[in-house]
């Protein structure tokens, strides 16, 4: 598979630039569901999935192909979407925010009423909760959303998500565990409301 | 033996990324099973897991492929095989080795790793038929006269400034800047016109604009039509005329006080890497109407029929009392004051109408000394401003045409309409 993206790159690399767009027709659900994940904005997710492709296109003859091409992309995606976050101020942007705003406090969950999950195995019930993970990656610190959105909503592996963010697992690990404990109690609060 | 809170958790997770043993997992459930506390936790993230997999995914805009592959269209082909080596233009060569050393030495990466990204550039919207789809179904609430240089719009919604000469649309609350060497002619579905010169940042709304820095000009044409530009300082109402207002911070050019903002301590930890990679610009001008205002000079020229010119009071809002300015006379508000009284009322200078490609009608008497009034003074100093601006990029690009023309704004329009 991804001998075949490189055997695509290198065609690219020759001046056949028709063949780039069969690496964006194989990758573009992929780059648009994360930025757009990432940034729960269909727009921008479009502007961010553009500009990645068109940086990928420009740093082409810099792919090494020990690396997963997609991989390659998936990091510039993350990276702009840091920038988007960044540049906009957006309070989720950081790790640090999450201490400053006391949500050290939702991670203990102590707040929480207790609530029972078996309460809510009907169906409606069940895409009320679907909505309401959407709703809850989409307000976690950028730093945990993006390992939720590459490890959960696009299966990627401990080992891609540590290249693609350019961290060690062991933190990618760490912030997964943190993020799902997070989810969780956004989830239980939000079904304790009903 | 029972596992800690801490450790059940640690377990918890790494079942949920398959990592566990079949020793470890059959561990694991037997804790479930012996603690009722355990089970209710692992009961939520079995079910959270469950509900990330029925997430669906959402599939990309019609029109992907095609939108990035006329950007990639419009880029260089790495290598065409069997063609002649393209001859060089060691003068354009020249100035794009400067021009993309000087851009590495801002945004080059400091790490080697593989898979780092280059910096990214201004989103650059495809063009014409092949465009952006959502940008092609938005409607244009302003057209493009003409466009000369850089012109970059801000979409309301939008992160990134997107070059005007790929067909992007122009809307209301949109940012656009123009930057040096560029100006700008727009027009309005109702016939008003709106220009602007090198290095100026403006926002237009369907009933007037906000003017953040530099000199724009209005031609209001429609009889009854309500028009009200708005400085950080000042506001100028009219109904049917010609006037210009022109901004400056701290009596620099837009982009000089760009280079300037960096510096200063507003910007402590916003890095030059941000600024040089276009995504702040037009929030530096915003932070700088609140955090500057103190610093702010707006004038009002006034070229045809009458303009209310009233100060804002310190909170931007607040309008305060002001004066009436009448064709052929120009005011100034400097930075800090907050009122305006007749005897700030100037006579225009002929160099203000010809600024703008104007000439003088015959019932308008105007300064011809030299040394002309307050207003006419500053707009040679800005057009002084700019020629050193042109002068520079025109020396960086191997061209002096540019700045000939610069130095003329009047021929800039003239060409500009042609």
């Amino acid at each position: 598979m991804e001998q075949d993206d490189y055997k695509i790159v290198q065609q690219v690399l020759k001046g056949r630039k028709d063949a780039f767009a069969e690496l964006v027709e194989k990758y573009k659900k992929q780059v648009y569901n994360v930025a757009y994940r990432m940034t729960n904005d269909p727009e921008v997710a479009m502007d961010i999935s553009q500009e990645a492709f068109v940086k990928i296109y420009k740093n082409l003859a810099q792919y090494n192909p020990q690396y997963k091409f997609s991989s390659w992309l998936l990091k510039s995606v993350n990276n702009l979407c840091v920038d988007y976050f960044r540049t906009r101020n957006d309070k989720t942007a950081s790790l640090d925010v999450i201490m400053e705003a006391g949500a050290e406090g939702l991670l203990s969950g102590s707040n929480v009423a207790p609530s029972s999950a078996e309460e809510f195995e009907k169906n409606e019930a069940r895409l009320e909760l679907r909505a309401i993970l959407k709703e809850a990656i989409s307000q976690l610190p950028l730093d945990y959303k993006s390992v939720v959105v590459l490890r959960h909503l696009q299966n990627l592996s401990y080992k891609e998500i540590s290249q693609i963010l350019n961290l060690p697992m062991g933190t990618i690990k760490a912030r997964i565990f943190r993020a799902r404990k997070l989810l969780k109690t956004h989830l239980e609060r939000k079904i304790s409301d009903f | 033996m029972s596992w800690d809170l801490e450790k059940f958790e640690e377990k918890l997770n790494e079942d949920l990324d398959n990592l566990l043993s079949v020793e470890e997992k059959q561990e694991l459930q037997k804790q479930i099973e012996s603690n009722r506390e355990y089970r209710d936790l692992s009961d939520w993230y079995y079910r959270i897991q469950s509900i990330f997999r029925e997430i669906p995914h959402e599939n990309a805009p019609a029109g992907f492929t095609e939108a990035i592959m006329a950007r990639v269209n419009e880029l260089p082909a790495f290598e065409v095989e069997d063609k002649p080596a393209p001859k060089i233009n060691w003068k354009a060569g020249l100035a794009l080795v400067a021009g993309v050393v000087g851009l590495a030495f801002f945004v080059s990466p400091t790490t080697e790793d593989p898979l780092a990204n280059p910096r990214p550039r201004p989103v650059v919207v495809a063009q014409n038929e092949v465009a952006n789809p959502a940008e092609v179904k938005a409607k244009a609430d302003l057209m493009v006269a003409s466009a000369k240089g850089v012109v970059q719009v801000f979409k309301k919604d939008g992160f990134l400034w997107k070059e005007i000469s790929e067909g992007v649309n122009i809307n209301f609350e949109d940012k656009i800047r123009t930057l040096s060497n560029s100006s700008l002619f727009l027009k309005y579905s109702d016939g008003t016109e709106v220009k602007l010169k090198p290095n100026s940042l403006v926002q237009l709304k369907p009933d007037g604009m906000k003017v953040y820095h530099g000199d724009s000009w209005v031609h209001v044409i429609k009889k009854g039509r309500k028009f009200e530009t708005y400085t950080p300082n000042l506001v100028a109402s009219v109904r049917g005329t010609i006037y210009d207002v022109s901004v400056r911070y701290n009596q620099q050019p837009y982009e000089e006080f760009l280079k300037d903002m960096t510096q200063k301590t507003v910007w402590k930890g916003l890095s030059p890497e941000v600024y040089f990679r276009n995504f702040s610009l037009d929030t530096v001008a915003e932070i700088a109407s609140t955090t500057f205002e103190d610093q702010v000079d707006s004038g009002v020229k006034v070229y045809e029929s009458s303009v209310d010119v009233r100060p804002l009071a310190q909170d931007s809002v607040t309008v305060l009392d002001g004066v009436i300015v009448k064709e052929g006379q120009g005011v100034e508000l400097k930075a800090g004051a907050q009122v305006l009284a007749n005897a700030d009322i100037q006579t225009l200078h002929e160099k203000d109408f010809q600024g703008w490609g104007m000439i003088v009608p015959g019932h308008i008497t105007v300064n011809t000394q030299v040394d002309s009034t307050t207003t006419g003074t500053e707009s040679s100093e800005i057009q002084s401003g700019s020629e050193e601006a042109t002068q520079q990029n025109a020396e960086e690009n191997g061209s002096s045409e540019s700045s000939s023309e610069e130095s003329d704004p009047s021929k800039a329009f003239e060409n500009m309409n042609k």
